[in-house]
């Protein structure tokens, strides 16, 4: 068993530059680790640094100061690329406006990250995109265009996306903040059972409490500062 | 990668289709100003050629003792047909030459320029045949033989020219070879000189010779006025008295380069703008597409693949339409030949369908013992209707074998001919 936690955040600080000139600190010497396998939620009110923090988790933004490792590997010697594939990889994203590409299908663009990590065979990637939204009950709609899923389907298949590499991470930013309640609980309900049946590590950043509660630990950010 | 660019580029069809017009106005106009600037020079320099000579050409004005014999000449004209430094043409200056013409009612001597001249002036000043040939070589006329101009055809009747003399009531006809495009506007007749001594030995008064020279690639002027020279001191008809550059190139190769630049940079111009546009409507594209590239950098893209996706497309448009705009460019090239006044190519055309001269309505000028002479290359007819009997006999038989006729009488009827040969 490896007792290395997947992340480790160790006095992490970042800034923003604003337009009058003037830096505004998002994420302030925040310190934290994620175990592999559990859920963690990262609440706080807007403009708190909730999503500031989740990018530097994402690899998204090398713009800070601290130490961030994965698996015991510091990512500051990364190169972009290598930040690229590791991303790539491990880790899954799913946002709060679903972000998925309107001139791709269903199928199209949960193959978009199979496709970055290159080496298979286009057939074997329509394969594993179309098992991927049965898995989130949207087999039948693999060919719609974004345009035409509600919104709680195009959520399923922005998981289902995110979930297609078979992740190690699982970032969440305000994934039901679009959605109706019982979508909500829909969604919720996908992402948890990854957490259960795959051992995913699952970071869910959001300002709804009872989404919060459903994880295992709760980190509340405010003005950057981490309690 | 390939599959993602594609798929660009069928985001926006309309925005696509209009990128790639623009750049396809771009390419075309580039290639075509390059192929209007080359054409248009090629094309001045034949128009030039005609009128004065290939660039570049030199006119010696001999100084001659004695052209009186017939075999001094014809020496003369073997000598020039091989003279090696370059292409070397005889003119020999007859003033009292004129055609024999009808002038309201009746007939009457019009002075008109005559040429006297021989076969290897198409190699100095090449002129495009309209129809029929132009003359034989010097061992070859069996009758006194003649081209004519545009402007002169109105003097040819039945194939023949009717040649006087000023204060001479002798009317000789002479066989009309063919018709050239000369680019003179007044009309010419060219004139075999060996067959003018020949067979009209009466009209043989020289008062003076020219020879045109158009040296080969690299040869010195110098060397070939030496050689030429050299050539009438062994024939013994005197020597080169002056030796100036005739042709005219000086004048119009600057302007002509100058058109060239002009077009040139004009399409070069409208490349930039069009270049200048697809990089404009990318940044709008990508601009508009930030948020979708954020998204694809999250999904594991890296900034070169990002990078990749959107040149790509605009590369993998580039190519398409290059290629397209080639192959338009290579049918341009292929077309503009065509709208070009006429050349040897074209007037073979106008040859088939306009047959002026019939073989039975052909009246027989003077003849000689000598047997039917081939027109030489390149001065030949059309080789699908040959004028020779032999030749025409030699195609029937092929043609019988070919369709497997039993019957001689099934073939096809013989062509007419348009300067049949006598």
């Amino acid at each position: 068993m490896n007792d290395t936690p997947l992340i480790r955040l160790d006095h992490l600080s970042a800034k923003v530059r604003l337009p009058d000139g003037g830096r505004l600190t998002t994420v302030n010497n925040v310190s934290a680790s994620f175990e592999r396998g559990t859920s963690t939620a990262i609440v706080g009110k807007s403009g708190s640094g909730k999503t500031s923090l989740a990018s530097i988790i994402g690899l998204l933004n090398n713009d800070y100061s601290g130490t961030l490792s994965y698996d015991g590997r510091d990512c500051a010697a990364w190169s972009d690329a290598d930040r690229s594939h590791f991303r790539c990889r491990h880790i899954g994203f799913v946002f709060q406006n679903y972000s998925l590409i309107p001139h791709l299908s269903a199928w199209e663009n949960v193959a978009l990250p199979l496709q970055y990590r290159g080496g298979t065979p286009m057939r074997t990637i329509r394969r594993r995109a179309v098992r991927m939204l049965h898995t989130v009950g949207l087999a039948k709609r693999a060919d719609s265009m974004p345009s035409r899923l509600s919104g709680g389907e195009q959520q399923r298949v922005a998981i289902a996306r995110a979930l297609a590499t078979d992740p190690d991470l699982l970032i969440c930013d305000e994934p039901t903040g679009a959605l109706d309640t019982e979508t909500g609980d829909m969604v919720a309900a996908i992402l948890f059972r990854q957490v259960q049946e795959l051992g995913v590590t699952l970071i869910l950043v959001t300002h709804d409490p009872q989404l919060a509660a459903r994880c295992e630990r709760r980190l509340t950010i405010d003005r950057g500062k981490l309690s | 990668m390939i599959r993602m660019i594609v798929k660009d580029l069928r985001i926006n069809p309309l925005r696509t289709s209009l990128t790639a017009l623009s750049m396809f106005i771009g390419i075309v106009a580039l290639i075509a100003g390059v192929l209007v600037g080359t054409l248009g020079r090629d094309y001045l320099e034949a128009v030039n050629a005609r009128l004065s000579g290939k660039t570049p050409t030199y006119s010696a004005i001999i100084d001659v003792r004695s052209l009186a014999d017939a075999r001094t000449t014809t020496t003369l004209q073997e000598r020039l047909t091989t003279f090696r430094p370059g292409t070397a043409s005889a003119q020999y200056h007859l003033n009292d030459l004129a055609v024999w013409a009808s002038s309201g009612g009746g007939m009457e001597i019009r002075h008109v320029t005559i040429v006297v001249t021989d076969a290897e002036r198409m190699g100095v000043m090449p002129a495009p045949i309209i129809e029929g040939a132009w003359l034989n070589g010097a061992d070859e006329p069996a009758t006194l033989e003649t081209v004519v101009n545009e402007s002169a055809r109105q003097y040819v009747h039945d194939g023949t020219v009717t040649l006087a003399r000023t204060g001479n009531p002798q009317q000789v006809p002479a066989r009309v070879n063919g018709v050239v495009a000369d680019g003179a506007d007044e009309p010419v007749i060219y004139i075999n000189a060996i067959t003018l001594q020949r067979y009209w030995p009466q009209a043989w008064a020289t008062d003076g010779l020219t020879i045109l020279v158009h040296p080969e690639k690299g040869v010195d002027d110098q060397h070939v006025k030496t050689a030429l020279d050299d050539l009438l001191s062994d024939v013994g008809i005197g020597s080169v008295s002056s030796w100036n550059r005739s042709d005219n190139a000086g004048d119009y190769e600057q302007v002509i380069g100058f058109l060239r630049l002009g077009v040139i940079v004009t399409a070069m111009l409208l490349l930039a703008v069009s270049a200048i546009g697809m990089i404009n409507i990318g940044l709008a594209g990508i601009e508009q597409r930030s948020h979708e590239l954020l998204i694809r950098r999250a999904l594991g893209a890296t900034r070169a693949s990002i990078a990749m996706q959107v040149i790509g497309s605009s590369v993998l448009l580039s190519l398409i339409i290059a290629f397209a705009a080639v192959l338009i460019s290579a049918a341009l090239v292929w077309a503009v030949p065509w709208m070009l006044p006429p050349t040897r190519r074209s007037n073979r055309r106008r040859t088939r369908t306009r047959r002026l001269w019939s073989r039975q309505a052909h009246p027989s000028p003077p003849r000689s013992s000598a047997p039917s002479p081939r027109p030489s290359k390149p001065y030949d007819c059309n080789p699908r209707w040959p004028c020779d009997d032999s030749i025409m006999e030699g195609l029937r038989v092929k043609t019988w074998v070919l369709t497997r006729f039993e019957n001689h009488a099934a073939l096809p009827a013989r062509q007419p001919c348009l300067f049949p040969m006598q």
